[in-house]
């Protein structure tokens, strides 16, 4: 049969009128389901089943799901041998599957974060129930358990002993698209992407009988997700995808950011998972947030203008101390959580908020925002950048939320002054000093370069071990003038505006090392904490006695380190070695009120 | 968050896409059985996926409902391997006999449920509902050119199809 002729037979198809029994056949259905809606009971599935008892032909279609359930695991023709894998193979084969665990890992900051999840779907592929936990998502959540159907869920927080209820679809709550786990659902999109050129897609299939089918997906040049690749490994017997890998390109090599093990197919998941029921404890805080008027509308704002304005608000609201106007914004938290979240950080003002752009990952209809701000922690100043990830959560009216952050903060550094050729202590000499200001004025000598031995371009370690372990002064007594290796090494006045002291703006070399020196002025003996903050190793004495030392590569953080000390009546002297070890250096020091 | 009270969302979806659902199912069954069945999964299809029809994309996704009722109705009365039971519809079991018009058409509503999704969603607006394919790519939120390579594959495949049954 030609192509003309099935467009003929295809024309006559559409052709057709509906005949006017047959519209009355559809009417009588949809009258019947619709009055099973308005009965007197719980809508859900329960009423569904009221439902498909009436019509035999779902009566077997509900059958056909039970003896899935006992065990029919697959389904392949017996006729058609595909020559080749192809995605429609995979897609047809979860057409059966109703179960499935999956086992999340991730690389978050040197450690692994883990994840479960457990999905009961249906034959569309979508998530009819799911259960999502983790032993740990953050310090401010801790652990935590969603459970949920596709219009609602409901979050525990054990270690804040919370029950949230009245959510709606648990994929606002998590952040990312439930159904996008799914692999029916994911190889659908894969195979709509290929057709539209969006991927590009290999499929290395060995005829090795054990060895996995390998789908691996990436991008072309011109697409935004250009830097990132996905790897499916698929069961030869099966077509079930068993593990999936997503992959982003950092400094030019590809590193694992997501692994999902995919597991318990059609292996039936205990009702009990999909609800907390026994579960809470019995002195659990449940609070309604149904009542939340979650996220800020669209209205004629482009994507980019909302999810900059979403950022602008939500920070606003976090300075003005309305957490529970941010926690609307923010993936719509209870205020006290998002107070919690921020520890005690004091946002001062925002000091820009970018434009937002669409987010790179294949598979986030998020935007991106970058903030800058300015925070104050512990009388303390930092800059914070802070990466919002913000997307929409309803159509109608279209809302925008705000669903995570990645927040960087490094401390506020003021201006340093170098005054060269006074050594005088008088001039760095403390008299009153409080506890937690920080030590702004020291002298400082002028910094000894490590020496390069042999043919490399860097210290060694042990060379650098060597000048650490090793005094290139007398830390006993202050001398105008140091010689060290025949060279003259002289003192000068360091004066930082505020914040700690960033060395790196005066001194910009690698692998240096310099000594501070300051008197503090002591009514009477007294005991005391040092706070110390240094990039990178640090000595420090006090009265010509060493009282700390850290072998340490880091980056200066106020109070890295806490030293306890006795002060004596009257002058006592403060030396402090930093030693950068590469890349910037720098260093502060307070007296602690402890 | 607020959800709309999921049966007044239905109940404005089925008095919306009513008419769309009894035509194309209608003409891709053919027949009062199965059109009765793909159009009580139908029904089940939009209260499962309510949600999904209360957005911008519900132009969309209620062709895939559509499409997957059809199915799943004639996945029962042809079973799960594809293959018909040619006794339902009284063909001659010799290929070499013809088949008259109404065999034909049924084979390629039979085909029609096999189809790849974005494939069958493009042949269905495109003959069924005799849409252009600027309409088409509207609804499928893909180029012109991908909806006439969908209608194009779409036909390959029929024809491939029935080529063996012809």
């Amino acid at each position: 049969m030609n192509s003309e002729r099935i467009e003929e037979i295809l024309k006559n198809i559409g052709a057709e009128d509906t005949p006017v029994d047959v519209h009355k056949i559809a009417e009588n259905i949809s009258e019947d389901f619709s009055k099973t809606l308005t009965q007197p009971r719980q809508p859900g599935l329960i009423v569904l089943g009221d439902y498909i008892m009436k019509s035999r032909f779902i009566k077997s279609a509900v059958a056909a799901v039970v003896i899935i359930a006992a065990g029919i695991f697959f389904y392949t023709t017996n006729n058609i041998v595909p020559a080749a894998y192809a995605l429609q193979d995979t897609i047809e084969a979860y057409n059966s599957i109703r179960w499935l665990h999956i086992d999340q890992s991730a690389p978050v900051g040197g450690q692994i974060w883990t994840s479960e999840f457990w999905f009961e779907c249906d034959e569309y592929g979508n998530v009819n129930r799911m259960r999502y936990q983790t032993p740990y998502c953050g310090d401010a959540i801790g652990s935590m358990a969603i459970v949920g159907n596709f219009d609602q869920s409901q979050v525990w927080l054990a270690e804040h002993n919370l029950h949230l209820v009245g959510y709606g679809n648990p994929s606002s709550m998590l952040g990312f698209d439930i159904t996008g786990v799914d692999p029916k659902v994911l190889f659908e999109r894969l195979e709509q992407q290929e057709d539209a050129g969006q991927i590009i897609l290999d499929v290395n299939e060995t005829t090795l009988k054990n060895e996995p089918i390998i789908v691996t997906v990436t991008y072309p040049a011109e697409s935004l997700s250009v830097d990132w690749k996905k790897a499916f490994y698929i069961d030869k017997a099966t077509y079930l995808v068993t593990k999936s890998e997503k992959f982003q390109k950092r400094n030019g090599k590809f590193q694992l950011v997501n692994t999902y093990e995919f597991s318990g197919y059609n292996d039936e998941i205990d009702p009990a998972m999909f609800s907390f029921d026994g579960e809470l404890p019995d002195d659990i805080t449940t609070i309604d947030m149904s009542g939340i008027e979650a996220g800020l509308e669209q209205g004629h704002m482009t994507d980019e203008e909302v999810a900059t304005e979403i950022t602008k608000q939500f920070y606003e609201a976090v300075i003005a101390k309305d957490f529970t106007r941010a926690g609307q914004l923010y993936l719509a938290a209870p205020g006290f959580l998002v107070e919690k979240a921020f520890m005690g950080i004091n946002v001062i003002e925002i000091t820009s908020v970018g434009q937002a752009y669409p987010d790179s990952d294949p598979d986030s209809n998020k935007m991106v925002s970058l903030c800058k701000l300015l925070i104050e922690f512990g009388d303390q100043y930092y800059n914070s950048d802070a990466q919002m990830l913000i997307y929409p959560i309803d159509e109608n009216p279209r809302l925008w939320i705000i669903g995570g952050s990645n927040v960087n903060v490094s401390p506020v550094s003021g201006e340093i002054q170098i005054s060269k050729g006074q050594a005088d202590l008088s001039k760095v000499t403390y008299e009153d000093l409080k506890p937690g200001e920080l030590m702004q004025d020291w002298l400082i000598l002028e910094p000894i370069r490590i020496e390069v031995r042999g043919d490399t371009l860097f210290p060694s370690e042990e060379t650098q071990k060597q000048y650490f372990d090793t005094e290139q002064l007398d830390v006993t007594q202050f001398e105008p003038v140091v010689n060290f290796n025949d060279k003259i090494y002289e003192w000068a006045v360091l004066e930082n505006e505020y914040g700690v002291i960033n060395l790196t703006s005066v001194y910009e070399d690698w692998y240096l090392i310099t000594y501070l020196w300051a008197q503090i002025d002591m009514p009477e003996e007294k005991q005391g904490t040092l706070g110390i903050g240094s990039d990178d190793s640090v000595k420090v004495w006090l009265n010509g006695e060493l009282v700390h030392e850290n072998w340490i590569v880091r980056g200066t953080v106020i109070d890295n380190d806490r030293v306890p000390v006795t002060f004596k009546k009257g002058m006592n002297q403060i030396v402090i070695k930093v030693q950068n070890r590469g890349g910037p250096w720098g260093f502060c020091c307070r007296l602690l009120d402890e | 968050m607020k959800f709309p009270g999921q049966a007044e969302v239905f109940q404005r979806a089925r008095a919306k896409y009513m008419n769309f659902l009894a035509s194309v199912l209608w003409k891709l069954t053919g027949d009062r059985e199965l059109f009765t069945e793909a159009m009580q999964y139908a029904l089940l299809g939009m209260w499962q996926h309510i949600g999904k029809l209360d957005g911008k994309k519900a132009g969309s996704y209620i062709y895939r409902i559509a499409l997957s009722a059809n199915t799943k109705a004639w996945r029962n009365r042809i079973g799960r391997d594809g293959q018909l039971s040619r006794n339902n519809f009284g063909f001659e079991k010799s290929p070499d006999e013809r088949l008259n018009r109404d065999e034909i058409t049924m084979m390629v509503r039979r085909e029609i449920c096999q189809l790849p999704a974005k494939q069958a969603k493009a042949i269905v607006m495109r003959y069924l509902e005799q849409h252009d394919y600027q309409t088409i790519a509207g609804k499928l939120s893909c180029t012109e050119a991908s909806a006439r390579s969908h209608v194009s594959k779409a036909l390959a495949t029929l024809k491939s199809k029935l080529a063996t049954n012809a």
